[in-house]
C-alpha cells in the first residue's frame, strides 16, 4: 500500500527522502510536493531546504498533527512512520489527546464527552426486550 | 430596585455561560441596574448526583413525565440558592428554547410562594414554543395568561428589553407576539460579560453570535420563529469583538451562537480574513480559536479557499447537521445538499484538519430501509474521517421527534403523520406514518439500535450514547405494537 505525503510550506525548496539512512529520491521544488511512499515498518527521515521550517503535511489528504502522528521535526527533516499501523496510531492517539484533561475512569465523564468503544449492551439488550427486537 | 437577576434554568448548556447575559447586560446597565447571572443548571451540576441531574434533564425534555420528590426537593433547593430576596427589581429568565419552559413554569410558581419584591420577564426562544401541555399557545403567552409572570419579550431581547427597563411597555414583542426583527445587528453594543465567576464553569468560552436566522429552512427545525429573516453582523464588528474579549477576559476560545456560521459565505471569509490580518499584527490574538454550526455546501457555493481561511483564522471544531446520509431523505428535509457536497466537505475538513460534530436524525418520516442502509453504508465509507478525527463526533439523538411550530407539523397531512398520545404530547416519539407505515417507533429504534452498534464497532465517538439510550428504554417501554398502529392508520 502507498500513501500520499504532501509536504507544503511556502519556502520549501527542495527535499530528500531517506529510509534506514539511504537515499531514496531528492528533488528541487516550489511551495509544496506531494510524495508517493510506500507502506513501511522503517521511518522515513525527510529532509528539506530551508532549514527550520515547519511544513505543513498531509498524510491521504488528511492534513496531519505532528504529535498525534507521531511526527518528529528537526531543524532540518522530520521523521514519519507509516507503517501498517499508521490510521490505528493515529485514532488512539488521537483519542489519548482528546481525553488528557478529563477524568476518564468516570464512566459518565466517558460517556458524555469521548463515547468511543462502549456498547452500553446492558441498556440495548432491555430495549431490545422490551421492543422484542433480535 | 437596583437589581436584575438572570436566571439560567434547566436544561440549557452547564459548561459556560448563556449569551443572552452577555448580550443583555450593556441594555441593563443602560437602567442603571446591576446585573447578576444565577445559573440554577450549574448549581445543580455541582450539588446533585448524576442520576439525579439526568432525571431533571429527562424532564425538561419531556421524556420523563413528573420528577422524583428527590429531584424536586433538589430543584426546589437550587431556586432558594440562587435567589437573594434581600435583593430587589428585576429577574428575568432566558427560556432559550421549549426545553426550559418546565422549569420556568416549576419557578414562577415557586416564586409565587415567597414574599418578594421584583417584577419577573421571560425572554427567549422558548417563549414562541407551542406546547400542548401549555394550553396549545406560545409558551410565554400561557405564562402572561396565567398570571405567574410579569413580562414577557417575544423574539429578540435587546431593543425590547431596553425599552421594558425604561418603562416603554408598548414596545413591539412585549407581551405579544408582534416582535420586530432587529435588522441590523451592528447597531447592537457589543457584549458584556463582566461580573461572571468564569470559575463555576468546567468548559468555560465566551460566546459571540455572528447572525442571526438562517438560510434554509429545514422541515424539523423552527429556528424561524423567531428570526424569520437571516441577518448578519459585519465582519470587522465580530473581529472588534473578539479583540475585546481577549483583552478583557483573556478568553481566547469562542463558540458562535448562530444557526449557521457560513449563511453568507462571503461575509465568513471577510471574517476569517480579518481575523487572519488581526492575529498577524497582535500576538495576543495567536490563541484565538472558534467553534460553530455550520452548513454543508456545494463547491460552487464555498470554495476550497474557506476551508483554507477558516483553519488559518483559528476554526477548531464545526457542527454539521448531515441529518441522513440519504440524499433523498435530505431533499424532503430541505437540507439542500448533494452525497457529491458531503465528500467535497468531508476532503475539505480533513485538507485543514477542521473537526466535525456531525448531527443525525434516525426515522425520519420518509425514510426506508435502503434510505437506512445509506447511513449504514456511510459509517463505513467515512471510518477513516472518523480515525483522522474530521468526524469528532456522531449524534445520532432520540430518533425523529415531532415538535409543534416546525415546518413538518404543517406537512402531517401530505406525510400522513398520526401522533399516538404516550401522555406527554410535546415531544412526540411515538407516531406512525400512513404513507411509510413500518416505520413505527420500534423500527425506528431498531435502526438506531444497529447504527450505535455499528458506530461503536467502527471506532466512532457516539457521546451521551448511554443517556440517549436511557430515554429511549424509557419512550420504548410506552410503545402498544404494532395492534395499535394498523388501527390508527387505518
Amino acid at each position: 500500500m502507498k500513501h500520499s505525503v504532501e509536504i507544503v510550506h511556502p519556502q520549501l525548496s527542495s527535499y530528500k527522502i531517506y529510509v534506514d539512512g539511504q537515499l531514496q529520491q531528492e528533488n528541487d521544488c516550489v511551495s509544496s510536493i506531494t510524495l508517493e511512499l510506500d507502506e513501511s515498518p522503517v521511518p522515513y527521515s525527510i529532509w528539506f531546504t530551508p532549514w527550520k521550517i515547519q511544513p505543513m503535511i498531509r498524510i491521504d489528504g488528511f492534513l496531519v498533527d505532528y504529535g498525534v502522528a507521531e511526527i518528529d521535526l528537526f531543524d532540518h527533516m522530520f521523521k514519519i512512520k507509516l507503517d501498517s499501523d499508521f490510521y490505528a496510531r493515529y485514532n488512539s492517539n488521537e483519542l489519548k489527546f482528546r481525553g488528557a484533561s478529563l477524568d476518564l475512569t468516570d464512566e459518565y465523564i466517558y460517556d458524555s464527552l469521548i463515547g468511543v468503544g462502549n456498547r452500553h449492551s446492558e441498556v440495548v439488550t432491555k430495549i431490545k426486550t422490551v421492543l422484542n427486537i433480535e | 430596585m437596583n437589581s436584575f437577576l438572570f436566571v439560567s434554568l434547566p436544561h440549557i448548556e452547564t459548561l459556560y455561560p448563556a449569551a443572552a447575559f452577555g448580550a443583555l447586560q450593556p441594555v441593563v446597565k443602560k437602567s442603571n441596574l446591576q446585573m447578576h447571572l444565577q445559573d440554577v443548571n450549574v448549581t445543580l451540576k455541582h450539588t446533585v448526583s448524576a442520576d439525579v441531574f439526568d432525571e431533571i434533564t429527562n424532564w425538561s425534555m419531556f421524556a420523563k413525565h413528573d420528577l422524583s420528590p428527590e429531584a424536586e426537593q433538589c430543584l426546589l433547593q437550587a431556586f432558594q440558592d440562587n435567589i437573594d430576596f434581600t435583593k430587589s427589581g428585576w429577574i428575568g429568565i432566558s427560556v432559550f428554547s421549549f426545553a426550559v419552559a418546565r422549569a420556568t413554569v416549576r419557578f414562577l410558581k415557586w416564586m409565587q410562594t415567597q414574599t418578594h419584591n421584583f417584577k419577573i420577564v421571560l425572554g427567549g426562544n422558548g417563549c414562541m414554543s407551542v406546547l400542548a401541555e401549555y394550553g396549545e399557545t406560545e409558551f410565554g403567552q400561557w405564562c402572561l395568561d396565567q398570571k405567574i409572570c410579569d413580562y414577557v419579550v417575544f423574539g429578540e431581547g435587546e431593543k425590547a428589553l431596553e425599552n421594558l427597563l425604561q418603562g416603554n411597555s408598548d414596545y413591539p414583542g412585549i407581551n405579544n407576539t408582534n416582535f420586530q426583527q432587529i435588522k441590523n445587528l451592528d447597531d447592537l453594543d457589543l457584549p458584556d460579560y463582566s461580573n461572571i465567576n468564569w470559575q463555576q464553569y468546567t468548559d468555560p468560552r465566551i460566546m459571540i453570535t455572528g447572525s442571526r436566522g438562517c438560510v434554509r429552512n429545514c422541515t424539523f427545525c423552527d429556528i424561524a420563529l423567531s428570526w424569520p429573516k437571516f441577518t448578519y453582523r459585519s465582519a470587522e464588528k465580530m473581529v472588534d469583538e473578539i479583540k475585546r474579549m481577549v483583552n478583557d477576559h483573556g478568553m481566547t476560545r469562542f463558540e458562535f451562537t448562530d444557526s449557521l456560521i457560513n449563511g453568507s459565505v462571503k461575509n465568513f471569509n471577510r471574517f476569517n480574513e480579518q481575523l487572519i490580518e488581526a492575529k498577524q499584527k497582535d500576538s495576543s490574538l495567536e490563541p484565538v480559536t472558534y467553534i460553530g454550526q455550520f452548513i454543508c455546501r456545494s463547491a460552487q457555493t464555498m470554495p476550497p479557499e474557506t476551508y483554507e481561511l477558516m483553519h488559518h483564522a483559528g476554526c477548531n471544531q464545526i457542527t454539521v447537521g448531515i441529518e441522513s446520509f440519504s440524499e433523498r431523505v435530505r431533499y424532503h428535509m430541505k437540507k439542500k445538499f448533494s452525497d457529491a457536497d458531503v465528500d467535497y466537505h468531508f476532503e475539505q475538513c480533513a485538507r485543514w484538519r477542521i473537526p466535525n460534530v456531525i448531527l443525525m436524525i434516525v426515522g425520519y418520516p420518509t425514510e426506508t430501509l435502503a434510505d437506512h442502509m445509506a447511513n449504514i453504508r456511510a459509517l463505513q465509507k467515512y471510518k477513516t474521517y472518523s480515525d483522522m478525527g474530521i468526524i469528532f463526533m456522531v449524534r445520532w439523538g432520540f430518533t425523529m421527534t415531532l415538535f409543534e411550530g416546525t415546518p413538518i407539523a404543517a406537512l402531517k397531512d401530505e406525510l400522513g403523520l398520526i401522533e399516538i398520545n404516550q401522555g406527554h404530547s410535546d415531544s412526540v416519539f411515538n407516531w406512525v406514518s400512513t404513507k411509510n407505515p413500518t416505520l413505527d417507533l420500534r423500527e425506528r429504534i431498531r435502526r438506531r439500535l444497529q447504527l450505535h452498534e455499528l458506530g461503536v464497532d467502527l471506532g466512532y465517538a457516539m457521546p451521551n450514547s448511554k443517556k440517549e439510550l436511557m430515554r429511549m428504554l424509557e419512550v420504548s417501554k410506552e410503545y402498544k405494537g404494532q395492534t395499535l398502529i394498523k388501527a390508527v392508520a387505518i
